[in-house]
């Protein structure tokens, strides 16, 4: 038995390895020549030692050479889809809006949320195909198909309201982005800032011509602002007039309303999901690979057991 | 053993091309939206439930087996207000042959819209959409937008910017004909 623990070992590092797939999805680590070397090196072990345990021509041997197979399926699954797997993709879309994903040729309808949804993060993702029923991609709840994984990224966003000062409502718009009525901030752009970057957005008040460049950081980031001590993230408005004019910044914490250019306005910060898609060991591979191989576990320690019982017996009968 | 060969072959062969694989240049992202509202004929049309300018709430799908003509607006677009007068025209004229204008202004308080349209006269329903709901849902593009829904609540056609009357005209009679 001890010379097979470390093939063991080696059958579990191969499958953890393979999993991490499906657990930690996206990594780019996975479309990497040294992962792929890593799991062909241990899949040909496997193969030559479930080659030689099946020669052995013993029962026990057989049922090593079952977990070993088991092992070198999911392996060559996991081979297979860092491989030969798409690229892992990323999928912003406008909240209330359909995307296509030619990838896994559905339709992502992006949920519609409201202010309090972006303050919790809780925004779904539907998946719709003509083929099969409507999918819901909640957050911390992936999705496994045959040979990806679907899954949300929780990416910084923001509620905007904006009043004037007799309290009216007024209208948010996004010109330059690809929401032109949408009052929800996804920040796709980056504004360097002394060698670092942040998410940045922009949206107009168009009642008032006002044009105002949004800056995202994150609680970590508020550091920047040493003598403010904010609690959460802030977003820092830097409003311009229609003639291109300067009219002022302010930093506005979330709900916490700023008066700017006579208008007031109030930023929910929180965050809105982008769609991932990742490559991921065919389903079918790892669920048969990995039954085989706690099969052959299974059954050479109940064999063990036996014999061990067996051997207790025989001295008294 | 000759299996073996073939099988470490067919492995050795994977982690070859993993040199042709590129590490590092395996991320895409992709925006959605930016179509704008022609690209939605065809799909199923959306519908919130929303505040009314006259009355508590109201919606889209109030109006389903009529033929409705969705005008996205807003009182600060010059457009908007060049349009409305045709829009009332042609809501009067087509009010009882089964077709509804639903106009549907975009993030205002009541009282600025109370005046815009009784300033310009508007008697068709008007929703208040606080949160551009439809907005987003309609991918405008710009104000105003307007959305051709048939009788079974499809969108017909999508029409990004100011409409004459003989272009509103023009634009339902295909959802006007079809039973």
């Amino acid at each position: 038995m001890s010379e097979r623990l470390p093939l063991v070992a080696l059958a579990l590092a191969a499958i953890a390895a393979t999993l991490a797939q499906d657990v930690v999805p996206g990594l780019d680590a996975y479309h990497s020549w040294q992962y792929a070397t890593g799991l062909a090196f241990a899949a040909l072990v496997l193969l030559a030692a479930a080659w030689r345990a099946l020669r052995s021509g013993r029962s026990g041997g057989r049922r090593f050479a079952l977990a070993l197979a088991g092992a070198l399926t999911v392996a060559i699954g996991g081979l297979a889809s860092g491989l030969l797997g798409p690229d892992t993709i990323t999928v912003r879309g406008i909240p209330g809006t359909v995307t296509p994903v030619p990838d896994l040729g559905v339709a992502a309808f992006f949920g519609q949320t409201d202010a309090a949804g972006i303050a919790a993060g809780s925004a779904a993702i539907t998946l719709r195909s003509r083929t099969a029923a409507p999918v819901d991609v909640v957050p911390g709840h992936p999705i496994f198909g045959n040979v990806s994984v679907e899954y949300l990224v929780p990416a910084p966003a923001a509620f905007i309201d904006a009043h004037d000062a007799h309290d009216n409502h007024l209208t948010i718009t996004q010109p330059q982005g690809s929401a032109f009525l949408s009052p929800i901030l996804l920040f796709p752009g980056d504004q360097p800032i002394h060698g670092k970057t942040y998410p940045i957005d922009t949206f107009a008040v168009p009642a008032f011509a006002r044009i105002v460049r949004t800056l995202y950081f994150s609680t970590a980031e508020t550091k920047l602002f040493p003598k403010a001590n904010f609690s959460g993230p802030v977003v820092l408005f830097s409003m311009t007039g229609g003639d291109g004019g300067e009219i002022g910044l302010s930093i506005a914490e979330s709900q916490k309303p700023v008066t700017l250019g006579g208008i007031r306005l109030e930023a929910t910060i929180g965050t809105y999901p982008r769609l991932a898609v990742a490559s991921a060991p065919p389903l079918a591979a790892s669920s048969i690979g990995g039954a085989a191989f706690l099969a052959g576990l299974g059954a050479l320690s109940m064999a063990r057991r036996k014999r061990i019982e067996s051997a207790e017996i025989s001295p008294t009968a | 053993m000759r299996s073996i060969g073939i099988l470490a072959g067919v492995l050795g062969g994977m982690v070859l091309l993993s040199g042709c694989y590129g590490g590092g240049g395996t991320r895409r992202t992709f925006d959605g939206g930016g179509a704008g509202p022609r690209g939605l004929a065809g799909a199923p049309a959306v519908s919130f439930q929303i505040p009314a300018l006259r009355g508590p709430s109201d919606s889209l799908a109030a109006y389903r087996g009529k033929v409705v003509v969705m005008n996205l607006w807003a009182t600060w677009c010059p457009p908007c207000k060049e349009e409305m007068p045709d829009l009332e025209r042609f809501y009067t004229a087509y009010k009882n042959k089964g077709v509804v204008v639903l106009g549907i202004d975009q993030g205002e308080s009541a009282g600025a819209v109370r005046a815009f349209t009784q300033h310009y006269g508007v008697t068709f329903p008007v929703l208040l959409d606080d949160d551009q709901q439809y907005g987003r849902a309609y991918a405008a593009v710009g104000l105003p937008t307007t959305v051709i829904v048939d009788r079974s609540g499809h969108i017909a056609a999508g029409i990004d910017g100011l409409l004459t009357l003989a272009q509103m005209r023009q634009a339902i009679a295909p959802a006007l004909a079809a039973r």
